[in-house]
């Protein structure tokens, strides 16, 4: 696969915190119009990952390449066609679910009418639209997510980078955010997510990387990973060396 | 500037004005009474704009010109600048960071700011159109008179950005944040020290000399009222030099805070941080208390230390504690009550100061993490005592610096002042707690440990305060007057135990009456102190 065919193809990225390196190496393809799962335990650089790819932190070295074109170079056209479902410390706590949408699809420069009609189709498509006066800081940490995601989808992206989408979301939110990602994919664009689900990761995505302390220790179709009677939690806890039996505790 | 940047900027900026107006739950749910009082506040300034304009135009108004321009550009300034750094210090207004992920290109995002640092200040940009206006119409002004407040205004826009990114990036950073925090406090001070110790002539010396500096507001006070060409081309040269000096700084300013992380940032300190020389402070109760009240007393200490709203209040104990009272009583008579019981006075209003954040609502920190105390095998007495114990050693230790910082500055300090000092922050600390213990049962609110600003306990509590502090005072009072109409230390004292006495009964009372009313009100103390603390509220 060229780096042209691919939504995301990062080079030999790296990012440093003073010594050090949250993310050491790692080179990764994503092919359009897959669902990508992006796995590792905590503190493995996920997020740090994710964030390079958003755009929100600049990396130390390594070339970064999303639907074809350069990052940061092409930043804005980059930017227009991917939607995103970041931390939490993205959404404005001081707007209502409603403005919130209506300002990100203005962003995008959606039309004000169309930006308002999608924000108010996406808001009951999510089942937000009960109290539309309730702003986002008091909303509890699923109903967050879920506009984090309504806010992805407003521009209808080619790319989704999500960051842990389904984290706090209960059991019917999540079904819901499933179907409408499987739509998206189904109509030929990306999904690259990072999950701690890992049942959830198994189902949906056709392609996983797992990285471990920075680097990236395994990547591949998950039919060829999960050989045999392997599920992904046996294949996770092998490469990430959670294997720990020696070190029980013993009054345990 | 391109259609979609104009589209994008109108974006932002509607955005800003609504997440200011949705600060107020009353303004937020009444578009009515919003548009009523925008157009009431908006109104007023514009008809002071109108007066200012019909002022400057006036044709014989050179002398009041002369007099009242100057002083009025640096309150402008002054204005300006202040409103973006309420606005950082609160938590209003939008992050620009979190636009990055948008697509504006990265050289808008500058213009972006910019344009917000007006709709922040809008009073002061009617005003000075209206100074502007008013001198394009005086016909003793000459033509340039108007055309100075151009880069005046400029001036202000590009400050008030650098200060605002500077100090929305000094918040994120570990205790910087309290230290400009005291700094606005300290500063709210200085009036009061001002009025009470007067001002020295050298200091008055070296006012009148930066008063005819070319500051802004100066260079361009001159540049508008300047006879020629000659006198007004130094002014206007100066008032350049400013523009040029403010936007550089507003730009790098600017840069560096779009790549700034406070995350990042609190984890590199914390890596490079050497284990806390408080560990042996912290670990003292477990030396003195069995488990699992020496745990309890233990976690507050740590939880309470590191919590840059109870750090802020500590260190104001003992510094803006002090500073507040100094000129009260060391600025007029040279014997007077305040004086002589200086220390007693300043760690008073120390214990007052701290009991905000350690007793009026004791559960406040723990948010919904106090639930644990209603599942973990600990009897709730235990729980409230070992917080009063927590807020006990805080008050104590804010109490012996006190005394220290008097004796750094050579103010009076005996061991009889000292004993008497440390006699009242005992009864007023154990009365505080049986009080507090009350409140905290029956009024307990989640509490941002890391917001510095705000309340810490409910406004009706707060009004209750008002009350309880004179009767609180009364039994030491009381011991005072003993003093005074006995003329021994003894009276003293031995009021003073007796009201210990007094308190220690109270306390006990107090404590078993917080404990049934925790166990009555579970269920509301966990659903009040889960509950997300409301934005509004700070």
């Amino acid at each position: 696969m060229s780096d042209e065919q691919a939504a995301i193809a990062v080079r030999d990225l790296r990012k440093n915190y003073g010594n050090k390196a949250a993310v050491d190496g790692l080179t990764l393809l994503v092919p359009r119009g897959t669902f990508y799962g992006f796995l590792g335990p905590n503190g493995a650089g996920k997020t740090t990952t994710i964030r390079m790819l958003m755009g929100l932190t600049p990396p130390t070295s390594g070339t970064i390449e999303i639907l074809g074109l350069l990052m940061p170079e092409r930043d804005v056209e980059i930017k227009s066609r991917i939607g995103l479902v970041p931390d939490e410390s993205l959404l404005f706590d001081h707007l209502t679910g409603l403005e919130f949408l209506e300002f990100v699809g203005r962003m995008y420069l959606l039309p004000r009418g169309t930006a308002r009609d999608r924000a108010r189709e996406l808001l009951s498509l999510f089942e937000l639209d009960a109290d539309t006066r309730k702003l986002i800081g008091e909303y509890s940490r699923g109903m967050r997510k879920r506009v984090a995601m309504a806010a992805a989808l407003i521009h209808r992206p080619e790319l989704f980078l999500m960051d842990e989408p389904f984290e706090g979301v209960d059991a019917v939110g999540a079904r819901l955010m499933k179907d409408i990602l499987l739509e998206q994919v189904r109509r030929g664009a990306t999904i690259f997510l990072t999950s701690h689900v890992l049942e959830v990761v198994e189902r949906l995505c056709e392609r996983v990387a797992i990285i471990h302390e920075g680097r990236l220790v395994v990547e591949g179709q998950m039919r060829e990973l999960r050989s045999g009677a392997d599920t992904l939690e046996d294949i996770f806890v092998r490469v990430v060396g959670a294997d720990r039996a020696a070190e029980r505790l013993e009054w345990l | 500037m391109a259609v979609s940047a104009r589209q994008q900027t109108a974006a932002i900026i509607w955005a800003q004005w609504r997440s200011f107006i949705n600060r107020s739950p009353v303004l937020r749910r009444s578009f009515l009474l919003t548009g009523l009082i925008m157009t009431v506040w908006y109104g007023l300034w514009t008809f002071a704009a109108v007066s200012v304009a019909s002022m400057c135009a006036t044709e014989h108004a050179a002398d009041l010109l002369d007099r009242v321009l100057i002083p009025g550009l640096l309150l402008i300034t002054l204005y300006w600048q202040l409103i973006p750094i309420l606005m950082a210090s609160s938590g209003a207004g939008l992050d620009l960071r979190r636009l990055i992920v948008y697509p504006v290109p990265h050289r808008e995002l500058f213009r972006i700011e910019v344009a917000l640092r007006v709709t922040s200040a809008v009073e002061m940009l009617l005003i000075s159109m209206g100074a502007a206006a008013g001198l394009l119409f005086n016909p003793t002004v000459p033509a340039w008179g108007a055309l100075a407040f151009a880069p005046f205004i400029l001036f202000n826009l590009f400050l008030a950005s650098a200060l605002r990114d500077l100090l929305q990036r000094l918040m994120g950073r570990k205790h910087v944040r309290e230290v400009v925090i005291f700094g606005i406090v300290l500063i709210s001070a200085l009036p009061q020290v001002i009025v009470a110790t007067g001002i020295s002539p050298r200091l008055r010396g070296a006012f009148h000399a930066a008063v005819e500096f070319p500051w802004p507001w100066v260079a361009a006070g001159r540049l508008a009222l300047a006879p020629d060409a000659l006198a007004g081309a130094n002014s206007a040269a100066a008032l350049l030099v400013w523009c040029a000096a403010a936007w550089a700084i507003a730009r790098r300013q600017f840069e560096r805070s779009l790549t700034f992380s406070a995350g990042e940032m609190r984890s590199r300190e914390r890596a490079a941080s050497r284990p806390a020389l408080a560990e042996g402070l912290y670990r003292l109760p477990s030396l003195l208390l069995r488990d699992p009240l020496a745990a309890m007393v233990e976690k507050d200490l740590r939880a309470l230390s590191r919590s840059p709203r109870f750090r802020l209040v500590f260190i104001m104990g003992f510094t803006f504690g002090l500073v507040i009272w100094l000129p009260i009583a060391f600025g007029g008579e040279r014997h007077g009550w305040m004086k002589d019981h200086y220390l007693t006075v300043a760690t008073g209003y120390a214990v007052m100061l701290l009991a905000e954040v350690v007793v009026w609502n004791t559960f406040g920190f723990d948010r919904r993490a106090a639930q644990v105390y209603f599942v973990m095998p600990v009897r709730l007495t235990q729980v409230l005592i070992a917080k009063n114990l927590g807020a006990a050693f805080f008050i104590g230790l804010d109490a012996i610096l006190i005394t220290a910082m008097c004796a750094i500055l050579r103010l009076p300090i005996t061991a009889a002042l000292a004993g008497e000092a440390a006699a009242v922050v005992i009864v007023l600390t154990i009365l505080l707690v049986s009080i507090g213990n009350l409140l905290s049962t029956r009024n307990p609110r989640p509490v941002d440990p890391d917001h510095s600003w705000g309340r810490t306990s409910a406004g009706r509590v707060q009004a209750a305060l008002l009350l309880l502090y004179p009767v609180l005072a009364g039994p030491i009072v009381l011991a005072f007057l003993a003093r005074h109409a006995f003329e021994t230390e003894w009276a003293f004292y031995g009021v003073m135990l007796f009201n210990l006495a007094v308190a220690c009964t109270i306390y006990w009372i107090a404590l078993e009456s917080a404990v049934e009313t925790a166990h009555e009100n579970r269920d509301e103390i966990i659903g009040a102190l889960s509950r997300e603390q409301s934005l509004v509220a700070n």
